[in-house]
């Protein structure tokens, strides 16, 4: 009805206008355009019609069916004898109503089709066809138009697809690169390894070196201890540059460090730590903590060397001195106690040393307390942790005084009686805190980060000195150590200290008022960081660059800045309708259905109805594309060009010379002919054409495919015959590859020669894992091919459509079984 | 004759996609004698094959530099043939013996190869460019669709890219 037909045209049209639906509107017949305007989508967003309202129609044929009568539903019924009465009154038009035209063209063995109406609905209806400089679908003069104005970004699939390709690229390109750098480091750390001639050497590293610098534990070096002692004397003998180590001091494994001597710097090697080596053994030696006792008496500010010390009071100099020769090894733990925490430079007691008043109230010292002004930093000062409570309250800015609220300058016991509560207080507090170990002593249990200090734990309102220790990082820290709380110290000791033991890379912290800090003691504290503190070294910075680039290589680009081989684009001749119709409204790769004599004048009023793409670039744009020709033609392949022509009778094809209307026995001949390269000459006297041509083979297949509704395609990007789309390209992959495989298995093919093809399992293989790659599966189509007399028997009876009953077609699914995997 | 005339369609239709589609550049027809058909050239827009040892040179030779090495595009072979055509190794190896590794105007860059004062790693990755690298060209396949697959074809064995 004429109705299904302003249907049919108006889907063509709304296809073809993807963006706006002005066209829908004009083409309505007999409704007001105040109406169509009401009822139509708004125009304001980009409308797109979705596929499958464009795609709906499956092939270029209408088919008008009666409705189906439902017997419970009696309005069924009464539409169904509505719709038929409709049809006797004013039967339909016989279909195929509208009948493509296409022109063969011997030079590509296929048809062409040059009416922009025909090739959407030829390639909406059915999926007929490609367009000859695209992928599938028609979109070259898209591709150019978006390329020109790059900065729309309109690209087609094809480019898409391109720009993928260059990520995968590049990605491999830094696998590779990644991968060599790999290979390199093991080469040279395989080379490292290759220490010296010596064997025993070798075999000693190998023994003693942990694997790939992890950090062992102590018992894992001591192990192997035992063997390589007899070859120590060896060792040593063998390596000139090492003799610098005295054989006197080694209570512990030389070996390690002779290894070490030739290791790379930043090769990490675990030794332990010998302090009695002397400093001019140019050793980098990772610390160990010394946790065994003699060790840790070895250390100095020892408790050996405490008890030695205020004996030796008046002269802290040599002591010093003879501790920093100790000092290479750089072991450094974090002093949480409170001599310690004084022991240091700027401590507390430093500051009321050097204060004016405090001078006199030096000799009314603790004997725990050590007042060593040049003390070196590297060296921690160990002391035992005064947990006595007299000693808690002897300590500087003791509860006493903060309770006071002043700052006494000096740590003696005063105003005892005055504070029973805090000192009940502070007795209590002080179970909770675990007294550090001589063993464990020395590495807080906090984390740190970035040598900030933290508070962590309070007790009692009062930071533990634990939170505010930095240690430096001790390579095996001892995981077994727990979380110790060194007893209380005063919030003003950790500032300070945290300030000074602060890790020197990174600055001293910000002065945050430790938690239960009063404001003057915060104050004083932050005066005497006044001088020290720097801003907070941030370890991280990422700087972004002003200019943001592409790093791909976009297609558009030149290929390089010094050679740019971009060719400005031909102008081709005017009288091209194709071209000036299509390059009017790009986004849509067809152009409204229109006929081609009225191509001419839609151009003229046509820029203002052109997409808002166009519209935007003004008229220089409009120029370049008028001259932008569509070199794309739009070409169906033999077999489907056959099948519209002779089985749906939708396509006419033309002569290229005659521009007559070739007849379908004709065409037969031709495309049989065209299916073999050289084209094989069809004389009637010699019999060139036979049953078994490839285009018959293949136009049977095809043929089978089509009518049971498949979408089948060229496949010879997959290296198969064709491929099955379900719905179509446009929707979703396909899903099989189909291999056609021509069968001679009637018995008369014996006498007449054919080639049977021989196809081995590597080709078998092969195909299939091509498939499998891009998740297809295998079908093997056997047709059996009827022989020269019964095939001839059958065309001289009703030409193909006889014949071609005489193809049967059996599907076989192939799928590759592999025991270990498929279970 | 037919199969001259055929032939002739069929090189034109694969300039014309090669030009169009693939966007190449100074594209032209080589004949020679002991070829059995004309044979295309021209110039891609891009790299179509690195050597995986070229790669490696590559990436050696621009770690010391600072900005990457500009992959010039080289002239590459491109044989029309069509898919109903049955071609035998002997014929592609008749095809390899005509032809030089790299086509005519392509063996300018490949000339200067003298920098003797520049690391090793620096002309190594020229030396996979000039005409003494292994013969390859580019099979272009039609078939009656419009639709050409183009596969790179080398003469003789060739350590596989990494996938």
């Amino acid at each position: 009805m004429e109705e299904d037909m302003a249907e049919s045209t108006t889907v063509m049209m709304a296809s073809a206008n993807e963006d706006t639906i002005t066209g829908v509107e004009a083409t309505l017949p007999s409704n007001a355009s105040d109406a169509t305007i009401t009822t139509g989508p708004p125009t304001t967003s980009p409308t797109r019609v979705p596929l499958y309202k464009i795609y709906a129609l499956p092939t270029p044929i209408r088919t008008f069916p009666l409705p189906t009568f439902y017997p419970s539903n009696p309005i069924s019924l009464i539409h169904l004898v509505i719709v038929w009465l409709r049809q006797v009154v004013s039967p339909p038009q016989p279909e195929p109503s509208t009948i493509h035209v296409g022109v063969w063209d011997p030079n590509t063995r296929s048809v062409h089709v040059k009416d922009p109406g025909s090739i959407s609905a030829l390639w909406e209806q059915g999926f007929y066809g490609k367009g000859s400089l695209s992928r599938s679908e028609p979109n070259w003069m898209k591709r150019e138009i978006g390329r020109r104005e790059s900065t729309q970004g309109n690209t087609v699939s094809e480019e898409r697809t391109e720009a993928r390709r260059e990520e995968r690229r590049q990605a491999k390109w830094e696998r590779a690169k990644t991968e060599l750098e790999a290979i390199e480091r093991q080469i040279s750390e395989e080379a490292l390894t290759q220490v010296e001639p010596a064997g025993d050497i070798v075999s000693a590293s190998d023994a003693v070196l942990p694997p790939s610098g992890n950090s062992p534990a102590v018992a894992e070096l001591e192990s192997p201890l035992a063997e390589p002692e007899a070859t120590e004397e060896v060792a040593f003998e063998s390596q000139p540059p090492v003799q610098q180590a005295p054989e006197e001091a080694i209570p512990v494994m030389p070996i390690k460090e002779a290894v070490t001597a030739q290791l790379p710097v930043d090769h990490p090697i675990e030794v332990l730590a010998d302090f009695s080596v002397k400093p001019s053994v140019q050793l980098v030696i990772q610390p160990k903590p010394p946790v065994g006792p003699a060790e840790l008496l070895a250390l100095p500010n020892s408790v050996t060397d405490l008890i030695r010390r205020p004996q030796a009071h008046e002269e802290p100099v040599p002591q010093i001195v003879e501790a920093a020769l100790f000092c290479r090894p750089i072991v450094h733990k974090a002093p949480v106690g409170p001599a310690e925490l004084l022991a240091l430079p700027n401590s507390q007691a430093d500051l009321v040393a050097t204060s004016p008043q405090s001078h006199e109230e030096e000799t009314h010292e603790e004997e725990t307390l050590i007042q060593a002004k040049a003390v070196p930093i590297c060296r921690p000062v160990e002391s035992k942790s005064p947990i006595g409570p007299a000693e808690l309250l002897a300590l500087p800015n003791c509860l006493v005084e903060l309770m006071s609220g002043s700052l006494l300058v000096k740590g003696e016991p005063k105003d005892f009686e005055a504070v029973p509560s805090q000192f009940q207080e502070a007795a209590h507090t002080l179970p909770t805190a675990k007294q550090p170990t001589a063993a464990t002593n020395g590495h807080a249990g906090s984390k740190l980060v970035n040598g900030h200090a933290q508070p962590n734990g309070l007790v009692n309102g009062y930071a533990t000195g634990a939170s505010a220790c930095v240690h430096r990082e001790v390579e095996d820290n001892d995981a077994s150590i727990s979380e110790t709380k060194p007893p209380v110290t005063n919030g003003a000791c950790n500032g300070i200290t945290s300030s000074i033991l602060s890790d020197p890379a990174s600055g001293a912290p910000e002065t945050r008022p430790i938690q239960g800090e009063g404001p003057q003691l915060l104050k004083r504290r932050q005066s005497v960081l006044g001088e020290e503190a720097q801003p907070l070294k941030r370890r991280k910075s990422v700087r972004f660059s002003p200019r943001v680039v592409s790093t791909t290589f976009q297609h558009f680009d030149p290929p390089s800045p010094s050679r740019s081989t971009v060719s400005p684009p031909k102008a081709s001749s005017p009288a091209s309708s194709n071209g000036s119709a299509t390059t009017i409204s790009p986004p849509s790769p067809m152009t409204p259905p229109e006929p081609v004599t009225s191509l001419e004048p839609v151009t003229s009023p046509e820029p203002e109805t052109t997409p808002d793409s166009v519209s935007e670039s003004g008229p220089e744009t409009y120029a370049v594309l008028k001259e932008l020709s569509n070199k794309e033609h739009f070409q169906l392949a033999p077999e489907e060009a056959f099948f519209l022509s002779f089985s749906v009778g939708a396509l006419s094809v033309m002569d290229p010379v005659t521009l007559a209307p070739i007849p379908t026995e004709d065409l037969l001949t031709l495309f049989r002919a065209h299916s073999y390269f050289p084209p094989r000459t069809v004389d009637s006297s010699v019999e060139s054409l036979q049953p078994h041509d490839p285009f018959l083979v293949n136009y049977a297949v095809y043929h089978h495919f089509r009518s049971l509704g498949w979408v089948p395609r060229h496949g010879m990007k997959f290296g198969v015959d064709f491929i099955l789309y379900q719905r179509g390209p446009v929707f979703d992959h396909s899903e099989f590859g189909v291999m056609v495989m021509p069968s001679f298995s009637d018995a008369q093919w014996t006498e007449h020669e054919h080639q049977a093809p021989r196809k081995s399992w590597s080709w078998l293989m092969g195909v299939n894992r091509v498939l499998a790659h891009v998740l297809k599966g295998l079908v093997l189509v056997y047709v059996d091919i009827p022989p020269p007399p019964v095939f001839d028997d059958a065309m001289k009876q009703g030409g193909i459509a006889v014949a071609l009953k005489l193809y049967n077609i059996r599907e076989v699914m192939v799928r590759r079984f592999s025991a270990n995997r498929n279970r | 004759m037919s199969s001259d005339h055929s032939i002739e369609t069929l090189t034109k239709a694969v300039l014309n996609n090669l030009e169009n589609q693939h966007d190449w550049t100074q594209i032209k027809v080589h004949t020679q004698a002991n070829l059995p058909r004309p044979i295309v050239y021209g110039l891609p827009p891009k790299r179509l094959y690195v050597h995986p040892d070229e790669q490696i040179a590559l990436i050696k030779a621009q770690k010391d530099r600072d900005e990457p090495i500009h992959q010039t595009p080289e002239l590459e072979w491109v044989l029309p043939l069509h898919l109903a055509e049955k071609w035998s190794p002997a014929q592609f190896a008749a095809v390899f013996d005509a032809l030089d590794a790299v086509p005519p105007g392509g063996a300018a860059e490949a000339a200067g190869d003298t920098d003797g004062d520049n690391a090793a790693a620096y002309t190594q990755w020229k030396l996979w460019r000039n005409s003494k690298r292994g013969k390859r060209l580019l099979l272009a396949t039609v078939q009656d669709d419009s639709t050409i697959t183009y596969y790179i074809m080398h003469d003789g064995l060739v350590k596989p890219r990494q996938n």
